[in-house]
């Protein structure tokens, strides 16, 4: 009988464990595709990975005041990215992540953006890089607190060559 | 969310901005007089760039198995509490990237833990440090505490 216990216990916690890695690696291909369309400033397509309650924040957004840029629910910062998108069309923000870690569900990107913007010269886009962190945090499978982190003051920026 | 400061500069399209970089803010050093004091676990100068509105929180902590109370403490009582009770000898940052926005610098790297018994360990980092007027605001990092590498002493 105590064997038939401990096996029950066993194959509970074996199951807990094995669902908990699927959660994990589930969350973690979402974090991707939200990452992946903010990277190709693909801007309607992070909406569905959103919570409604959303609060997106980037304190280091210079000439905002104290907090810098800080939009709370997906409703309005999804007409911020669709203003932007619209009046400046950004090609991508490219990020370069070289650290990239997840803990007590933040997902944290270290590296820099290179984001680039079509001209009027062929064969030629402007490309505005900077280092950045990224801050995703997520609960239920959705992204509830976005924070970035990028160095303005010290951004390198100027025509490039379409690769 | 740089994406409206992208724009900005890329409307001013201003190729200046280096120079402001290279500037030692104030903020640039009250933000670095902290940190050292952290690294070298110096808690009489710690406490001179506290006040009873400081924090200092880790998000990547909540919740941890193991782990004990959160970091998240506000005041230079409770912050030195705190980390006067890891039991450490020094944390010695390296630095992959500094940068800084008006108040607030970044430190982006990894940070060298020493702890009294001997042990020491590498984590990947980041501190995000908010100061104003001379005193710490708020002190908040990201931790890669399941990518820590344990040093061997030699």
């Amino acid at each position: 009988m105590r064997m038939i216990f401990f096996a029950t216990v066993f194959a509970l916690v074996a199951s807990a464990s094995a669902f908990a890695q699927d959660a994990d690696a589930e969350t973690r291909a979402i974090v991707d595709t939200y990452m992946a369309h903010y990277s190709a400033a693909e801007f309607e397509a992070m909406a569905p990975y959103m919570a409604e309650d959303v609060v997106f924040s980037d304190p280091t957004a210079t000439g905002l005041g104290e907090t810098g840029l800080l939009h709370h629910g997906r409703d309005p910062i999804m007409i911020a990215l669709q203003e932007f998108a619209t009046q400046y069309n950004p090609i991508g923000l490219n990020f370069e992540w070289d650290t990239v870690f997840e803990s007590n569900d933040r997902y944290v990107f270290m590296g820099r953006v290179n984001a680039t913007y079509p001209t009027d010269q062929d064969g030629m886009v402007f490309r505005w890089s900077a280092a950045q962190t990224t801050v995703i945090h997520m609960r239920d499978g959705l992204v509830v607190e976005q924070f970035d982190f990028a160095d303005y003051e010290g951004a390198e920026q100027g025509l490039v060559p379409v690769e | 969310m740089k994406l409206i400061q992208a724009a900005v500069f890329f409307c001013i399209a201003t190729f200046g901005s280096n120079s402001f970089a290279q500037e030692v803010t104030p903020a640039r050093q009250t933000a670095d007089a902290w940190l050292a004091a952290y690294q070298a676990q110096d808690f009489d100068v710690a406490r001179t760039l506290l006040t009873e509105a400081s924090t200092f929180i880790d998000p990547t902590s909540f919740g941890r198995e193991g782990f004990g109370d959160p970091i998240n403490w506000t005041g230079a009582d409770s912050i030195i509490a705190g980390i006067s009770s890891w039991g450490l000898d020094e944390a010695e940052y390296t630095f992959n990237r500094v940068y800084e926005s008006p108040g607030r610098v970044v430190y982006d790297g990894s940070v060298l833990v020493t702890y009294q018994n001997g042990a020491r360990f590498n984590y990947p980092i980041i501190s995000i440090v908010t100061v104003e007027n001379g005193h710490l605001v708020e002190h908040r990092d990201y931790t890669d505490f399941d990518g820590a590498t344990r040093i061997d002493n030699q």
